[in-house]
Formats: C-alpha cells, structure tokens, sequence
C-alpha cells in the first residue's frame, strides 16, 4: 500500500490523488510493502525507489501521534476493512499515517480560517447533480436529490445552536466532501431513491407518547361526546361556509369527520390500532372548531335561534315581545285549539335581523338563501323562513316582499344576461366554425354589448351587497369604526332608492324589445327569431327614450345607469359605422368576399347586381351607386312597422351612407386611400368620448345645471345632433374628395357639356347641320332612320365641323337608333310623331354613369327629339315660301294660306325660343354654377336629377303636362300636314329640296294626290276634314311666278273652296289647340311651383295670339 | 434541563446526519453511515474536506488494490 501525501503546493485543494503523492513517499513505504503490492500503482514506479528506502523512517513517524491519528485509524479501519492486527498492522499503520499526514497538513490550514467553500457553491453543485439526474431520466434521483437538499437546508435554518455537534457553518464542507466523493448514479442509489421519495411522501410516525394515550385511550371514544352526527356535517347544506371555498376551513372538517371515523389508510394501516396523541389532539381541536362554527349556523334551526317565551306577554318596552305574542294572539284568534295544541316553539324559529339582513343580501344577489325562495320565475317569501322577533308576520313578509322584487328583477336581468352571453359563445364557437356563411339567426353584437352592460350594472349591485354584508361582518367582528345600523327596512329602502328602479327600467326595456312578457327564457329565444337590425333599433331607442323619460322625472341615478348601459350598447353600431366610413362600400363583384355588413347594420349591401352565376357587374353597373347599398329596410311579413336605423342616426344614417360609398368608390379608383383615411378617421372618438364631451357652444348657457346637461345629452334630438356633427366632416371630407376626383380625373364638365350640347343641341353648329341632313332625307323621302345612316352622318358633321381643330366629341361614343319600324319611319311625311323612335345613347364612362345612368340619358333622348321635332317643323314651315304677284285672282286663298303659315310660325318660333332661351339656356346656367359647389357625388347626382326634372317639366314632357304635350305636337302635325297639303295642292315635289330658295307650283302628280287622300289628320275633327276633300282635283302651276305661286289657272273654284276650306279648318284647329297649350301653360304660370314664373315667360308670349 | 438540551441536540444531529446520510447515498458516495459519521465529525474538527476526499479516495484504490493482490495470490 502506498499513501500518498498532499505536496506542499497543493494545501488547499489537492486535485487528484497523484498529486497528493509526494515524491518522498517512496522512501517512507517500508521494503516489504512493495514487495505486497503488485498494483498499479507499483508499476508505475520504478521497483529500485523500494529498495533504497530506508526502513527505519516508519519506525520514527509512527511514533509521532497526532490528535487525528485515532479518528484516522477509524476512518482506515471502516474503509480499508484493516485493523492493527498482526496480519494488516504494517498496512494499516501506513495508511493511517498517509491519512495523517494528509489531514494534518490540510487541516491546520483550515482551522486557521482560510477560505473554504459556501453554501451558494453547494446549491449550484447540488444544483447541477440534480440537472444531471434529470437529463438523463433518473427523474426519482433528481427529485429526492432535491428533496434531501432542501430538507438539510431548511434543517439549518432552523438550527442556530452554536453547540451543535455538527455546526452549520461546516455544512458546505460536509456537502463538498459528498461531491467530491460523489459516484456516476448506479442501481443501489436509483432504488434508494425511489425509497427514499417513498419514505418523504409517507413519513414515518413519530413515536407515540404515553401521555395522551393514557388520558384519551378509552372513554371519550364512547361518550355522548364523540356521537359526532357525521350526517349533519357531510350533508350540509350549501349555505354552510363550511362547504366554501372562500373560507379556510373546508378541510377541517372533511378531515374531522374522517378522523372521527378513523377511516382505514391505505399507506399507513398501522394508523388505525396505534391513534398518537398529537394528531387526535389536532382532531379534537378540529372537531372543537368545526362546533364552534356550527354553533353560528343561524340557518339551521335550533343552533343560533333567539330563545323565545311564547308565554311572556307583550311588552312595550321590550321589542323582542312583540313577534312572539302577535303570533300568539292569531294563532289564537284563527285556530284557538290548534295554537294551544301546538307549540309554537317546534313550527317557529327567530333569528337576529342582522342574520336576516344577510339572507336577504344573498338572495339579491341570486345565491340560495332561506328566507325567500325562487319560484315561478319569481322570488316569493319563504313559508318555512325563521321570524324575527319584532317584526309581526305580515310586516315581515311585506318588507320581504318587497324585497324579493327586487331580487326578481335582478335575476331575470341575470338571466337574460346569462342566456344572452351563453348564446353569444355558443353561435360564434359553433356555427362560425362549421358554417362560416350560414345566416342563421344568431345574437347580435348589440345585444351582446347590452347583456354586457347589464352584467356590469348587476356587478355593481353585486358589489354594493358584498359591502353591506361586509360591513355587518367587521362590525359584528368590532373592527368598524362607524356605528353601523343593520334593518331589514333600511336595506329595502337602499335597495329601492340606489338600484331597484335602474333595473326596472331596464327590466322594461329587455320587455319592449322582446315584446313578450312571459318568463326571461322565451323572452330571450324570442329575440333571435327577430332580424338583427329590428332588434337594434328597437333596442337602442328604448333604452334612449326610457333614459330621456327619467331624465325628464329627475331620476337621476336611473337615468344615470340607463346612460351607461346605451352607451356601451351603441359601441357596436357606432363601431360598424367606424368601419364602413374607413372601408367603404365593398365592390359587388363576388359574392361574401369579406365586404358583407353585419345583419345588425342600418345600411346593407342588397346583392342587387348579383346576376346568374354570381356574377354581374358590380360596381361598374350604373344603378350599384344608388342600389348596391341602401338603408336597410327592416319591415318584414311579420313587422311591418319595423325600423332600422335608430332615432339618433337618423339624420346621419344618408350621410354615412354616401360617405361609405364614396370611400369605396375612392378605392375602386384607387385614388387618395390613404388621405381618405386621413380624413375620415383621424379624429375618430368613441361614443362613450363622444358624449362626454361639452356640450357645444350654442347650446350650453351659463346657468346650465348638471341635470340639464344630462337631459341634453340624452333626448334623440341632441343625440343626433352630436352624431351628426361628429359624422359630418368625415363625410363632407370623403364627398369632396370624391367630387373632385369626378371632375378633375374623369372629365364630369367634358361629358356634361358634350350631353347638353347634343342632347339639348346648344351646339348648334354641328347640331344644325346634322338636321338639315337628316331633314333633307326625310324631304326625299329616303330612309332618314337608317341607324348606318344616322351614325354615319352624325360622325361626318363632327368630323366636318372638327377640321382644325379637336373634335368637340367622339362620335363614337354617340349611338342614334331609331326603333319605330319602317311604316312609321315613312310616316314623316305626314306626322311629326314619326321622330319619337328616335333615341339617342351615350356611352359615358365609369364612374360617371352614376350621374347620368341610362335612364337619365332616355330622359335626355327625349327632350332631343322634342327639340328635332319642333325644328322639323320650323324647318317645314320655313320652306313655304309664298310668293303670289301672279295669282291676283287668288288672293284670297293667299292671304289665308299665308296667314295660316304666319301663326305656325310664330307660334314654333315663339316655342321654340322659349324652350332654348328660357328652359335650356337657363337651367343649364344655374346648373353649372349649382355643380360647382357639389360637395359629393350624392349632391351632384340630386342636382343633376332636380335639373334634369326641371327641363323635362319644362319642355312638358312629364306625365303631368302629356296633353299640353299632344296639343303641342298637334301643332306640329299641323304645320307638317300644312306643308303636305300646300306641296299636294301646288304639285311640286321639288319645293323639299333644300338647294332651291324657291318653290314653284306645278301639276300635282297622281301620287302626290294619292299622297294627299293618305293623309292622316292630327285629331279627329281635322280628319273629318280631310276625309271631306279627298274628292278634291288636282291644282295647277301658273307658271308666273318664279319661285313660287299657286297655280290660281289650272285650279278650278271648286278645288279652290275645298283647300280653302281645308286651311281654314286647320287653322280653327290650330287656333284651338294654342288656346288650349295657352290655357294651360297660364295655368301652370299661375301654379306655386318653381317652373310658373318660367311658364309665365310663355303665357306672356301666348297672350299675343290672339291679338 | 441540561439532558433535554442535550437529548434535543443530539437529536439534531442525528437528523442532520440521516439527511446527510441520505444525500451521500443518492450522489453514491459508497459512504456507510459510520464512516459517514466519522467524516462529518473529521471535518468539524477542522479536516480539509478536499483532502479528506482525497485520502479516502486513494484508500479504497489501495484497498481494492491490495485485495486483488491477495486473490491472485490465493488462487496460485
């Protein structure tokens, strides 16, 4: 054996065994030893060091005894197994002194304090042996390494001894020997560990003592004392705050009773013949306190009840007399024998009022309690509630009453609050996960923030009756610094004043919306068979009137809550309101793409343009502005009066709308997004924020109380007031954003005048050189209606009058059609009417088809071809000249025929310029300048619609002015029919052409007569005329006359009188028909509306017919 | 008074014993509880427990050493 010794560097921390091996220790080992040992240690050391060690040196260092030489011969003997027998002595000697010799060293080192190791270094080591055993899934040695561990520290400090054989202050010491000596974990020390966990979990009991054993080993176990009625425990009622789990002592008495029972351990059987006194001294201190308590338990008959003496009489001085000998006296009165029979004492129990005053706080806050009873949706008192003793029944029962009103009105509002969030959760789990896009009728967000805002009031109230019974508590524990009245009348007082009639009100409104009035579950399943958007309004306004009604009574605090609970009910809508302003109206192209409203939402997305296969135009059909989304229209089969934008939005609701969709549109044109955002939600406040803002300036006066302030803020009026005002500039933003785009990025002002100079022909350059080319064709009798033909020519005008210069339209866009079919198209000749299948379209672009749909432009076609129709006729007449120096003989007929033509002419002439000059050019005028300050593309399109009204009423085109309209065109039918008669009578088919500034009268032609007996008359006292002379011959051209002249020679008399005749017939027709139109129009110029100082202008002019 | 002290601090060491005992089984020191004792009482003697460490260290590798030897030994 070869004991090493620590060298002398290596004092405090000897690294490995090697180094502790000095080099001398080779010539301390006696020779013999060498000779023993042939281990690996000897080999590594040269076998001559044997031999040159002297033997001697043993002898001398042996003899040297130090203090450790005992301890270290132990510590040899226990290790090694040696001893100082003969067979090991040499080897034992050796090790103890190598022991020796080591520790000596070292150890006067550390009793001179050098710095050892400290506790923290062990907990990181320990720490780290413990992480080890964890990684490598030796859980059980990691957990009891732990254990052990904290064991010995909490060991430590609870050991401060300084005499301690082992000193706290040597702990890491110790700990770092166990380290330093620690091996890789093997099976023993896994199954130790286990063990060991096993023993920590299931400790030993500590011995028994005698003391107790002899005191509690028999009688008690026996005595009435243990009879523990475990019934009564185990099956206490709920009410027992033994069953809580807000008190500390539910173990107490699951244990007691268990104790009492000694129920068998499984772990530890041995429990159940050997009881220790320490833990049956627990039990009976449990037990003590379990009957201390139970004592307290007013709620059970017969444990805290008021001793009554059913036998004292009443006494004034003594309130507690008075319930007992009340009930005496009744019982008496009502069933003299059964009261005597009877003791009252066994039907009757009395509890303090303060106990009575807690029931009554747990049933206002819907828990059980034993005074009133929750029955039939309602809270009743109950029969079997204890008395107290200074109320009589009936009064008690009155308050209670009362009371459970109360406490009715708050659950059923707990309840609907319940259902509602229960539905919420239920709907928006389920239904949203398995049929995102199935509609089926669900809680709204509305109802939701109302259920919300009522369970927030109903904590308050919760919160209110928490601090009364905690107020009873500290002052029945003496802590309350205040004297605190405690009175089943106070506390139904406070009730009623602070919270019962808030929630009555609400109560009320939860009713009007349901509009049933059974028990809160119907109620409830009633709301979501009623469309959502219904539900909201319907909610919303009852809870503002019902708040402006008790803001108007000066309750106050009602009033208060009731301003809460709108508020936080309107967040939804305001927030939906929130969203479409900044997102806008969706495109329509594809159906459920993100862009749906909600159901609750007062403006809603029809699908209007939706076609067959879900697909249509969307956004680019010129009806999606006006119809794609609208104000909902909430009246169905079963609500027919229903409405769906609450009261207070409904003067914003259209604004929101057009601002919506203008948004939407802005990001269709991709344009200015991120300023509409700017703009429209920059300043956006809640609703909450927004009524508590002042009230503006204008409104508030200095005087203005709190209450007023309220009241303000409360009715619809002022409501809407300040959602408007709130709402107004965003919207007013988007709108003139909008606008601007409209005129500045999609040419409105081009198109519009391009429309109006066609349409209302102000360009009459171009315009006037089409219709005469059309016009000649229907001189010629060619096909004028051509829609080749028609386009073509259009497109020449516009090119021809564009030479030079930029065209003032692209034909293109201009599409003339004519749908009246052949027969009519020929009928020119002889009715102006032939004109009305002419229609005129034209193709504006995107988005201006919103301002001017197909409609707008039909109406457009119409006032154009009223235009061509009158010029048509102007046109006829203006081709009629009479030139008569030849016909002498005829002057007569002359003088007729040219006073004929004179009064059509003026009165085209005088219509004519009224239409242009006083309608067209007018309108138009106040028009451009209205259009210049539209601030949305709504205002425009209302302004165009009110413009484009104005001249249709104008041109009396509308339903309402159809007579004087026919009249008109009676007229017109006369000149044209004047016109064929002349051309029939003076025989000259050439007098159409336009190249010729004169017109000669030849032979009529056989078809000209034909033409002539064809003639269809413009009403039917002016056929008969015709029909009168179609027997009439022929005319004759005099030949006189260079341009134009009746042929007065070749025209017998006869035919003379019956043209004659003719002309004078159509102009006793004219002259009625322009009467009429005159009649008319004063009428209209005598009316009240906007267009009679306009058709005074023509009533003026009229006047001169007859003159 | 004295022997409840006494008893108590004896106690009081025995547990601290037991846990240590405990501990140096679970980091398998292959410590018996009477050399443990010793050890502990070593150290608050004032031994070094590093080179108490060590010492025991290298006695067990000269006992097993040594008890190799002697088998070997036997069995020629």
């Amino acid at each position: 054996m070869i004991p090493s010794s620590s060298s002398g560097n290596s004092y405090g921390r000897p690294s490995s065994s090697a180094s502790l091996r000095p080099p001398s220790s080779a010539s301390r080992r006696p020779g013999s030893s060498a000779s023993q040992r042939p281990s690996s240690a000897l080999h590594a050391r040269p076998p001559s060091s044997a031999s040159m060690r002297p033997s001697s040196r043993l002898s001398q260092r042996a003899k040297s005894r130090s203090r450790l030489t005992p301890v270290c011969q132990t510590l040899v003997a226990q290790i090694t197994g040696m001893d100082n027998s003969a067979l090991h002595a040499e080897n034992f000697n050796t090790a103890v002194e190598f022991a020796v010799q080591n520790l000596e060293a070292t150890s006067l080192v550390n009793l001179k304090g050098s710095v050892g190791v400290d506790m923290s270094t062990m907990d990181k080591q320990i720490r780290g042996h413990v992480e080890k055993a964890k990684i490598q899934l030796r859980k059980s040695l990691g957990q009891a390494l732990e254990t052990a561990y904290r064991q010995l520290k909490a060991g430590m400090a609870h050991t401060h001894d300084l005499d301690e054989d082992i000193k706290m202050a040597h702990m890491p010491d110790h700990l770092q020997l166990l380290i330093k000596l620690a091996m890789p974990p093997d099976e023993a020390s896994l199954i130790y560990a286990d063990k060991y966990l096993d023993r920590v979990s299931n400790p030993p009991l500590p011995t028994p003592e005698l003391t107790w054993k002899d005191i509690l080993a028999d009688e008690p176990f026996e005595g009435e004392h243990w009879n523990y009625d475990h019934s009564d425990s185990g099956s206490s009622p709920s009410l027992s705050p033994l069953d809580s789990d807000d008190l500390q002592f539910p173990d107490d008495s699951s244990s007691s009773a268990d104790d009492l029972q000694d129920a068998p351990s499984p772990i530890e059987p041995e429990t159940r013949t050997a009881p220790d006194a320490s833990s049956r001294r627990q039990r009976f201190e449990h037990r003590q306190m379990l009957e201390e308590l139970q004592k307290q338990q007013y709620w059970h008959k017969g444990r805290l009840d008021i001793p009554v003496n059913f036998n004292r009489p009443f006494d004034v001085g003594d309130p507690s007399t008075f319930g007992p000998s009340i009930h005496q006296a009744l019982a008496r009165t009502h069933d003299k024998e059964a009261a005597l029979n009877l003791d009252a004492s066994e039907r009757e129990w009395y509890i303090e009022e303060v106990h009575a005053v807690r029931e009554v706080l747990f049933a206002l806050q819907g828990r059980k309690n034993i005074l009133l009873d929750w029955n039939t949706h309602k809270y009743l008192p109950s029969e079997r509630s204890p008395k107290l003793v200074h109320l009589s029944l009936s009064s008690q029962h009155s308050i209670l009453s009362s009371l459970g009103l109360a406490a009715t009105v708050v659950r059923q509002l707990r309840e609907f609050a319940a259902f509602i969030l229960s539905q919420s959760r239920s709907t928006s789990q389920i239904a949203q996960t398995l049929q995102p896009h199935d509609h089926k009728p669900r809680v709204t967000r509305t109802l939701e923030a109302f259920a919300d805002a009522l369970s927030r009031e109903i904590r308050v109230f919760d919160a209110w009756c928490a601090a009364r019974e905690d107020d009873i508590c500290r002052a029945q524990g003496g802590v309350s610094e205040e004297e605190v009245v405690i009175s089943l009348l106070a506390t139904e007082t406070a009730v009623m004043d602070q919270f019962n009639r808030p929630f009555v009100a609400l109560r009320e409104v939860v009713g009007k919306i349901t509009n049933v009035d059974q028990n809160q579950e119907t109620e409830a399943r009633c709301l979501l068979s009623v469309p959502a958007a219904v539900i909201t309004v319907r909610l919303l306004d009852s809870l503002l009137d019902s708040a402006q009604r008790h803001t108007e009574q000066e309750d106050t605090p009602t009033a208060e809550v009731l301003k809460r609970v709108f508020t936080t009910t309107v967040e939804p809508v305001w927030g939906m309101t929130h969203k479409w302003l900044k997102d806008g109206m969706g495109l329509g192209l594809t159906q459920g793409q993100g862009d749906e409203l909600e159901e609750e939402f007062f403006i809603e997305g029809t699908g209007l343009t939706i076609g067959m296969m879900g697909m249509g135009m969307g956004l680019l059909d010129p009806e999606f502005w006006s119809e794609g989304y609208v104000l909902r229209e909430g009246a169905d089969d079963v609500l027919q009066e229903a409405k769906t934008v609450p009261a207070f939005f409904k003067h914003a609701a259209s604004l929101v709308l057009g601002a919506g969709k203008a948004n939407g549109l802005l990001r269709a044109l991709g344009m200015a997004t991120s300023l509409t955002d700017q703009v429209a939600l920059g300043t956006w406040r809640s609703f909450t924020e927004l009524l508590t803002t002042p009230i503006p300036h204008g409104h508030q006066t200095e005087g203005q109380t709190a209450l007023e302030k309220i009241q303000l803020a409360l009715s619809p009026d002022t409501l809407s007031r300040l959602v408007y005002d709130e709402l107004f500039p965003h919207c007013k933003a988007t709108g003139s954003i909008l606008a601007r785009v409209l005129v500045e990025e999609c040419g409105l002002r081009t198109h519009l005048s391009t429309i109006e100079g066609f349409y209302l022909m102000r360009r009459g350059d171009v315009m006037s050189h089409f219709q005469d080319l059309i016009f000649a064709k229907m001189d010629n009798q060619q096909g004028w209606a051509d829609f080749h033909a028609l386009n073509t020519v259009f497109s020449d005008v516009i090119e021809m009058n564009s030479l030079g210069a930029t065209k003032w339209m692209e034909p293109s866009l201009m599409r003339l059609s004519y749908r009246g079919g052949k027969e009519k198209e020929r009928s020119i000749a002889r009715s102006i009417k032939a004109i009305d299948g002419l229609t005129a379209e034209y193709a504006i672009p995107f988005p201006l088809t919103y301002i001017f749909p197909p409609k707008v432009l039909q109406i457009y076609s119409e006032i154009f071809v009223f235009l061509l129709q009158i010029r048509r006729a102007k046109t006829v007449l203006e081709k009629i000249l009479v030139r008569g120096d030849g016909a002498k003989h005829f002057q007569s007929g002359i003088k007729v025929f040219y006073s004929m033509r004179s009064r059509l002419s003026w009165f085209i002439n005088a219509l004519l310029n009224f239409l242009t000059t006083y309608v067209i050019n007018t309108q138009v005028a106040s028009f451009h300048s209205a259009l210049t300050t539209a601030a949305s593309l709504d205002e425009m399109i209302d302004l165009h619609s009110s413009h484009l009204e104005k001249l249709q009423g104008r041109c009396l085109l509308q339903p309402s002015t159809s007579a004087l309209h026919r009249a008109i065109l009676s007229v017109l039918d006369i000149a044209i029919n004047f016109s064929a008669r002349f051309a029939a009578f003076a025989g000259d088919t050439s007098m159409h052409d336009i190249s010729r500034l004169s017109i000669s009268v030849g032979h009529r032609s056989k078809r000209l007569k034909r033409q002539r007996g064809n003639v269809i008359g413009f009403s039917q006292s002016f056929r008969s005329l015709v029909s009168l002379d179609s027997d009439s011959d022929e005319a004759e051209d005099d030949g006189d006359s260079p341009s134009f002249s009746l042929g007065a020679t070749s025209m017998t008399s006869g035919e003379d009188d019956n043209f004659l005749s003719r002309v004078e017939a159509m102009s006793n027709e004219l002259n009625g028909l322009v009467r009429f139109v005159r009649r008319g129009v004063e009428s209209l110029a005598g009316g009240v509306g906007e267009a009679a100082p306009t058709f005074g202008v023509l009533a003026f002019t009229l006047e001169d017919w007859d003159s | 008074m004295s022997t409840t002290k006494e008893a108590r601090r004896l106690d009081s060491a025995q547990q601290t014993l037991d846990i240590l005992y405990d501990i140096s089984q679970l980091l398998n020191t292959q410590l018996d509880k009477d050399t443990l004792a010793t050890c502990i009482g070593m150290i608050e003697s004032g031994v070094n427990p590093e080179a108490l460490a060590a010492v025991i260290q290298e006695l067990r590798r000269e006992s097993s050493s040594l008890n190799q030897t002697n088998n070997r030994q036997a069995r020629q």
